[in-house]
């Protein structure tokens, strides 16, 4: 499992694996009598609101937005855990109607966030595995065994690990399970949902280097969902920033990192803590050479959560850009909305602002 | 002057039914007034436990059996539990990581801030309303009339967190103890909690203990750090010495585990193995099984934190911290050198 970072095999197929078009999943709040009679409106979360995506073979899109934009629904959506409100999902370039069949669920599958409560704590890992294998009749019966060790292989664990319950594994030990899991159905697309967000950073580099590996080596093509920006740029080819439920910037991960065009891109690189030495300690994201903490609030544009009960998501009866309550270059053609519009000169890259094409004089760092 | 806190040895202990934990195993750290310093380690490392055996917030059967307690000169070690615990807690706050549940969910959040005014000042109801608004607005909450009424549900994960820091502050402590303040929230929103934290250390010379397992954030905001393995400190220094060459196997992998934002792919240093079991802590160096470096002298002694010879306080528990200019030969190929980047 040593392989090289500079691999030529990171250049991108043309396949379709994944495809994702206009997915809208909106959750409504139940009414009750009193709520009818009061004609109190219903409640609508938008928590995604239209997204197109498209997955090439062996290529890994990371997903990247704050807590509450709509990443890990829209994940779960992709996996067929939801049904969705509207849109299509493609596996492989066919349709999804409804929730996927069993067949299709073959084609997708999803490691979890927290490895430990993802998987069955009464069962021991060989009979997860071995469930799995069986009921999707990945190998002959008498084979089950065999390729349970071959998956312990693969995710660097021994073999003796397949008697034991997840319990008496750590919690990157664990991760690797899931991981191994998600794998038995050999996938070809792997929805990472924040893999290493619950590891230590020890771990974490073990679990990053793990799936990059893997990727080269089953061709695996991923989405990577994480909050952590870094730990994004380590493994995805592409990047889609996500916002209250939208896309609203993707292009190749070094363009992103090197030109972000649209203002939340801006701000989340921007507030991305880095290693400093003590002199060049300066206040962090937008917050500089403001020192007082009242003009500070003036850049918090988090709202609050009794304005909106679910602070980051798309709330009905709101109109024009999503990002506009917070945009320092917010004018008044923003009262529309933008799509995803093309960036001049760069087929790979679009963002939702009515700004993509300024020139910026105030590039970030 | 004798610096704001003062710890020396601490040792903190956990019976438990069948074995004996030592999570704590001789920690000595100094604070003064107007500086941060941070702890970094691993889950398990101690790091949170220390900053409760200060407090005295220890959970029940753990208890300090070592050590003393220096504040402002003053050993409070010796003194009666309640006399000691009134020093300590006067003297210093607690932030939390989880600001839910750190808050009383039935409770108007500006009552929970006045609350410490009113009985422990003895303000008047009025006094601590006005107190309680003006520490609000002081943690970057706008509007804090408004917000005073609001439940701790209403409001989101950055501003209640700024509530916890002001009812940090309302004691009027001289150091804040923030155990991992910042790991919840959004990274938008952690820069901002931050800098509030930042803002209250440089105007009211507040000493901080920032405690975390993000090395970036201790990075950004402290300018002394302590690395934790195993219930010790195995490396202490300020940022530049730690960044340039830190001097410790474990802070020279952790700081190569971790990606970083600004550079393309690369190969990330893995650290294998888990931390020792701290309920029987095999003797010699306690990160020996793990270091890709370990001799045979290794596995004999504990090495003592150990002044790094002409760099001024920067201390590391290895016996080959002379060497640390050799150890990237044992970083895999695509592993950042962080002594050019620096």
């Amino acid at each position: 499992m040593t392989v090289t970072v500079e691999n030529p095999s990171r250049t991108r197929g043309t396949d379709e694996v994944l495809g994702v078009e206009g997915l809208v999943q909106h959750f409504v709040s139940r009414r009750s009598w009193a709520d009818r009679l009061t004609r109190t409106p219903q409640h609508v979360v938008k928590a995604v609101d239209g997204v197109d995506l498209t997955l090439s073979t062996g290529e890994t899109l990371g997903l990247v937005g704050e807590s509450g934009c709509g990443k890990s629904t829209l994940s779960r959506c992709i996996m067929g855990l939801y049904r969705p409100s509207a849109g299509e999902i493609r596996y492989a370039g066919e349709a999804v109607r409804g929730l996927p069949s069993r067949a299709q669920r073959r084609t997708v599958q999803m490691v979890f966030q927290d490895p430990y409560s993802s998987l069955n704590p009464r069962m021991t890992v060989g009979q997860t595995l071995g469930e799995l294998l069986r009921y999707h009749q990945i190998v002959p019966r008498d084979q089950v065994a065999a390729r349970s060790r071959e998956l312990m292989d693969l995710v660097g664990l021994p073999h003796d690990a397949l008697r034991r319950t997840p319990r008496q594994f750590s919690g990157g030990q664990r991760q690797r399970i899931g991981i191994a899991r998600a794998l038995a159905l050999q996938p070809r697309v792997l929805i990472a949902d924040e893999p290493v967000s619950a590891l230590d950073v020890s771990v974490q580099a073990t679990i990053i280097n793990l799936l990059t590996d893997l990727r080269e080596e089953l061709g695996l093509s991923m989405v990577f969902v994480s909050h952590n920006i870094a730990v994004v740029r380590q493994v995805s080819d592409r990047i889609a920033v996500m916002y209250r439920g939208r896309i609203v910037e993707t292009g190749l991960t070094e363009q992103i990192f090197n030109d972000p065009r649209h203002p939340y891109t801006q701000l989340l690189l921007e507030s991305v803590p880095r290693m400093l030495s003590g002199a060049e300690t300066h206040p962090i994201g937008a917050a500089d050479s403001l020192g007082t903490a009242d003009q500070l609030a003036v850049v918090d544009g988090e709202p609050d959560a009794d304005e909106s009960p679910y602070s980051a998501h798309a709330i009905e009866g709101e109109h024009g850009c999503r990002y506009r309550p917070r945009c320092p270059v917010a004018m008044p053609v923003c009262a529309d909305e933008p799509g995803l519009l093309p960036i001049a000169g760069n087929p790979s890259r679009a963002a939702a602002c009515w700004h993509v094409d300024d020139d910026r004089k105030d590039k970030p760092r | 002057m004798s610096p704001l806190l003062e710890v020396h040895d601490l040792h903190v202990e956990i019976p438990l039914p069948h074995a004996h934990l030592y999570a704590v195993r001789g920690v000595s750290l100094t604070v003064d007034a107007g500086e941060s310093i941070g702890v970094v380690g691993e889950s398990g490392s101690g790091k949170s436990i220390t900053l409760r055996a200060l407090l005295g917030l220890l959970p029940r059967p753990a208890q300090v059996t070592k050590g003393s307690i220096i504040l402002d000169g003053v050993d409070v070690t010796g003194l009666p539990e309640r006399r000691r615990t009134k020093m300590l807690t006067d003297a210093m706050s607690m932030v939390f990581q989880d600001s839910l549940t750190a808050l009383n969910p039935v409770m108007r959040v500006g009552d929970q801030i006045a609350e410490v005014p009113r009985r422990r000042l003895g303000m008047s109801k009025r006094a601590a309303h006005a107190r309680a608004v003006e520490l609000m607005d002081q943690v970057g909450i706008p509007e804090p009339e408004r917000r005073f009424r609001a439940y701790p549900h209403q409001l989101s994960g950055g501003m209640r967190q700024r509530v916890c820091i002001a009812i940090a502050l309302s004691a009027e402590p001289r150091l804040i103890l923030a155990d991992e303040p910042t790991t919840a929230l959004d990274v938008t929103i952690q820069a901002q909690v931050l800098e509030v934290i930042d803002g209250l250390r440089r105007d009211h010379q507040l000493g901080v203990v920032l405690v975390s397992h993000d090395l970036a954030v201790i990075s950004q905001t402290c300018s002394r750090i302590y690395v934790m393995y195993a219930g010790r400190v195995i490396e202490s220094g300020s940022i530049r010495q730690l960044l340039s060459l830190a001097r410790h196997p474990y802070t020279f992998a952790l700081l190569r585990a971790v990606p970083d934002p600004d550079l393309p792919v690369h190969r990330l240093l893995t650290i294998p193995g888990q931390p020792p079991d701290l309920t029987a802590v095999p003797a010699g160096c306690s990160f020996a099984p793990r270091c890709a470096l370990t001799e045979p002298a290794c596995r004999e002694v504990d090495p003592p934190l150990t002044a790094v010879p002409k760099e001024p306080d920067h201390a590391s528990a290895c016996i080959r911290l002379e060497t640390a200019s050799q150890w990237l030969d044992w970083a895999p190929v695509g592993v950042p050198d962080l002594v050019k980047k620096t």
